[in-house]
């Protein structure tokens, strides 16, 4: 098979939040990275006394949990305000969404199902020795993506 | 025109729109169609454009809207379908 040709960087993905799954805020100018998480499947095994080799069975989707960092910021509607809402909300749910090469029509979605934020710290660790920019990294507990084209 | 779903689809806003699935309960399911209105683009040729795009994915396909809708046929990619029907994803309440 030929070298592709297709190959991306992340440079343009998208990366949106969302409380109902239905209206979504674009927090690409906040955030840095994305990390979908694991995507396992459950499995078991047993062994027989006939046979070498265990017996495989798979199991449902294991539940997966996907990090978020976004700088942090103190406006009003920003990324760190509107994840910390969801975060401080009863059920902490909060649904992501990620074109990683941009919502370009003909380009894919991953849309994460309903998800809980398991992690929120509240600020980054403060150090005066240092030049960074303040960045919080949250998770979210989820059943997994489900890929889309965008239309 | 209309266009018939056959792969999800990511609206801008709401939730994923999933192609009909047969399935054993309901083998026959209406096809989930869309507009042409539906789909992006400033300019109807840019909308073309984008269209012919999904069709040539095989996301969607142009519905004969003269000839009455087929039934959906089995998903041959997946012949082992959930047991539980795939339903467009609803919002959930405001908490």
């Amino acid at each position: 098979m030929a070298q592709t040709t297709l190959a991306t960087s992340s440079r343009n993905a998208v990366v949106e939040i969302s409380t109902d799954g239905s209206t979504w805020t674009d927090i690409s100018g906040y955030a840095q990275s994305v990390s979908p998480g694991d995507g396992t499947r459950l499995t078991g095994t047993a062994h027989t006394f006939d046979g070498n080799g265990p017996i495989i069975v798979a199991g449902k989707l294991d539940a997966q949990e996907s990090t978020v960092a976004i700088t942090y910021t103190e406006d009003t509607n920003g990324a760190y305000d509107r994840a910390k809402n969801a975060f401080d909300s009863a059920n902490s749910t909060l649904y992501l969404r990620v074109a990683p090469n941009g919502s370009t029509s003909g380009n894919f979605r991953f849309t994460s199902t309903k998800g809980v934020v398991t992690q929120f710290p509240a600020f980054h660790e403060l150090d005066a020795s240092s030049g960074d920019v303040q960045m919080v990294e949250f998770t979210v507990q989820h059943g997994g993506w489900t890929k889309a084209a965008i239309p | 025109m209309l266009y018939i779903v056959l792969k999800p689809i990511s609206p801008a806003e709401g939730p994923i729109i999933e192609p009909a699935v047969a399935t054993a309960d309901n083998p026959a399911p209406e096809p989930v169609l869309l507009d042409a209105a539906f789909f992006s683009g400033e300019t109807d040729e840019e909308r073309a454009a984008n269209i012919q795009r999904l069709i040539e994915q095989g996301v969607i396909a142009p519905v004969d809207e003269a000839a009455p809708a087929a039934p959906v046929a089995p998903d041959v990619a997946n012949p082992d379908p959930p047991a539980v029907p795939r339903r467009v994803a609803q919002p959930e309440p405001q908490e």
